[in-house]
């Protein structure tokens, strides 16, 4: 994608979020709130290599592995799923991405779904009962237990939730709920309220491969669910999870260098987006795609 | 620096040996950067700390190099006449760059290096390495790609 592209995708979003956010007010005066199935998959990454799927010994797609998790630098959750459905409320936040530095850089944590779209690899530990997650940024963990039990009547809310898995089939699923409003969903500014959602499927696809979909599911900011997912490859094989730690020296933040804005660069004169010729939407990848702005 | 303390992937050791090593490893890194699974990555991105309009150019001696989380610094004292101005400039996680060959050592105070990358927004002498060039003419990557900086993955042989 080249820079006009990009100029012009970034205005589209914008118009799009405009329109979409009139639309989504008046769905959800009218009580509507519709559902979105998982995308197919589409993107212009990784296709599935059909290569044999490792296996536990009590038969899953062995989800084990050190996994790129984000295999492109891309950093938009929400590329190729405009417009994007935004109550006024989601819109508001959306446009006001300007007025804050962005939360991971003063290394909050990076919530959910963004630890999956941050970079830095992810060690899956598969067991029977449950599934760990070691995550090399900011050496953040998740334990998903997959063994029934529901979330508890009283969450405290946290900035990476709590969160239950099952299993359909070879897809792990992961339910989150109990977050917070202090995180963002992605280094591009996309934003969410503490009434997020979201539905995670983790399957791997082939040796090397895992396919991951996100469903963001938040009536306070958007007027119905919206998807989207990506491969992550399996790291090289003498990859371990080193530490990636936010605080040690972190002169662009003690220093105070940082500046408010979306992390990856976009709308960085702060400045409303111009109306775009044409509106391109829908068919372009997630994160892990090909098309990502330059630079990424 | 004497080249036999180099343990950089692109450091310039005039074996066959080294030759082969650094030819593999270049071209390791270039299939790294092009394949699906790039593994060149920072974060607390560009955007929030510098300026993609403001290419900087400059060079100086090492005074010290912070090998620390989450990102590297390289602090030099950059000489503009009479004047001498200490700029810090930032680069990628040291688990990264520690994966890509370099080491705490590869960088050493008194090293007299050329460093690209681009300044802060708030107008400091901070900036964002990119690339490194030692004074034997060594090219070492020094910054993170995919981070949103102008360039991305594509400026330098040891990206």
């Amino acid at each position: 994608m080249g820079t006009t592209r990009l100029v012009w995708w970034c205005a589209a979003s914008a118009v799009a979020g405009i329109v979409a956010g009139t639309l989504g007010s008046t769905l959800a005066a009218q009580g509507s709130r519709g559902t979105q199935a998982p995308r197919p998959y589409v993107q212009a990454g990784p296709q599935p290599n059909g290569t044999p799927v490792p296996r536990t010994a009590w038969g899953k797609a062995d989800l084990s592995g050190v996994w790129n998790k984000r295999p492109h630098g891309g950093t938009n959750m929400a590329l190729g799923v405009q417009p994007l459905p935004f109550t006024p409320a989601g819109l508001k936040a959306y446009n006001d991405v300007w007025n804050h530095v962005d939360p991971t850089s003063r290394c909050v944590f990076p919530g959910v779904p963004r630890v999956n779209n941050s970079p830095y690899p992810v060690q899956i530990i598969h067991l029977p009962d449950k599934v760990i997650f070691h995550y090399e940024y900011m050496h953040n963990f998740r334990l998903i237990h997959t063994d029934g039990r529901p979330h508890p009547k009283e969450i405290l809310p946290s900035l990476m939730g709590h969160s239950v898995g099952k299993w359909d089939g070879d897809t792990l699923v992961i339910d989150t709920i109990g977050l917070t409003d202090r995180t963002w969903l992605d280094d591009h500014g996309n934003r969410h309220s503490d009434a997020l959602h979201v539905t995670e499927r983790f399957r791997r696809i082939s040796a090397d491969q895992l396919r991951y979909d996100a469903t963001i599911d938040d009536p306070k900011f958007y007027t119905k669910p919206w998807s989207n997912g990506w491969i992550m490859p399996l790291s090289p094989a003498d990859w371990e999870i080193g530490e990636y730690a936010c605080t040690d020296f972190n002169q662009a933040s003690d220093g105070g260098h940082l500046q408010p804005g979306p992390l990856d660069g976009s709308l960085r004169n702060g400045t409303a987006m111009p109306l775009p010729a044409a509106a391109p939407r829908g068919g372009g990848p997630g994160p892990g795609g090909g098309t990502a702005p330059p630079g990424r | 620096m004497s080249s036999s303390t180099l343990r950089s992937p692109f450091a310039t050791d005039g074996t066959i040996r080294g030759f082969v090593m650094r030819t593999l490893l270049s071209l390791l890194t270039a299939l790294m950067v092009a394949a699906p699974g790039s593994v060149l990555q920072a974060h607390h991105s560009f955007a929030a700390t510098y300026d993609a309009s403001k290419p900087v150019t400059f060079s100086g001696a090492v005074t010290k190099v912070e090998f620390r989380n989450p990102h590297i610094w390289v602090f030099l004292d950059v000489k503009d006449g009479d004047k001498v101005t200490n700029w810090g400039c930032e680069g990628g996680a040291p688990i990264q760059l520690f994966r890509q060959g370099w080491r705490p050592d590869t960088l050493k105070q008194g090293d007299e290096i050329s460093v690209e990358g681009f300044a802060a927004r708030d107008g400091k002498p901070v900036c964002n390495m990119r690339v490194i060039k030692t004074g034997e003419g060594r090219r070492v990557f020094a910054g993170a790609a995919n981070d949103g900086a102008p360039g991305g993955t594509t400026s330098g042989t040891g990206r």
